[in-house]
């Protein structure tokens, strides 16, 4: 069972007007680790997917999921 | 935290990894055209033993630090972001298995060939620290 962490958060960027720019500022990190994380290429840390959740707010639970693949 | 800051951050990140590349390069290319001059080494001047150490640990500062020392904490914090840090750490990791794939090379080699051991460290050590910075600057850069 292989397992991946899947996110909203191009949607709630995108539904907030935000660039990468302005939500990178926000949370204090570069666009490059926005745009790795939007796409799933960078697991954040708990800190960093709590700040996301607060600059976006919503709760960190909507913002990330779990995905399961059978393998 | 404001705009400049991470613009900022991001124009120096985006130099620093042109530089670790071209720094790749010269590494490997310096380490290739100057192996074989060990035993001679010791009849040049001392300037060119010590440019190259302090070369080298000049890197090596920026390899664990991230660099840009002299620039604000808000721009360093973007610049070393939690992306950076897991860049440098594959980085670091791909250095220390490159340094002991060419030490057990190099200890292969020293039985047919007669290897100086200023020569065979120089090129661990060139060739360890081109391998961290190459794998750093491609994985800032794509």
């Amino acid at each position: 069972m292989a397992e991946r962490l899947g996110n909203v958060l191009l949607a709630l960027r995108a539904e907030r007007g935000l660039t990468q720019a302005a939500l990178a500022e926000m949370v204090g990190v570069s666009r490059k680790t926005i745009n790795t994380v939007e796409n799933g290429v960078f697991v954040p840390s708990t800190l960093l997917a709590l700040k996301l959740a607060r600059a976006l707010g919503q709760p960190v639970e909507t913002l990330f999921h779990l995905h399961e693949n059978e393998e | 935290m404001n705009v400049s800051d991470v613009s900022k951050a991001e124009r120096v990140a985006r130099l620093r990894a042109f530089l670790m590349a071209a720094m790749a390069v010269i590494l490997v290319v310096t380490a290739w055209l100057g192996f074989g001059d060990g035993a001679a080494d010791s009849a040049r001047p001392w300037v060119r033993h010590v440019g190259w150490a302090v070369m080298i640990l000049l890197w090596l500062v920026i390899l664990a630090t991230g660099g840009g020392l002299r620039l604000s904490r808000s721009v360093r914090r973007v610049m070393n972001d939690e992306v950076a840090l897991a860049n440098r750490g594959s980085a670091l990791r791909l250095g220390f298995w490159t340094a002991m794939a060419g030490a057990l090379a190099l200890y292969a080699a020293s039985f047919s060939l007669d290897l100086n051991l200023r020569d065979g460290l120089r090129l661990l050590v060139n060739f360890s620290i081109a391998a961290a910075l190459a794998r750093y600057a491609w994985l800032e850069l794509r």
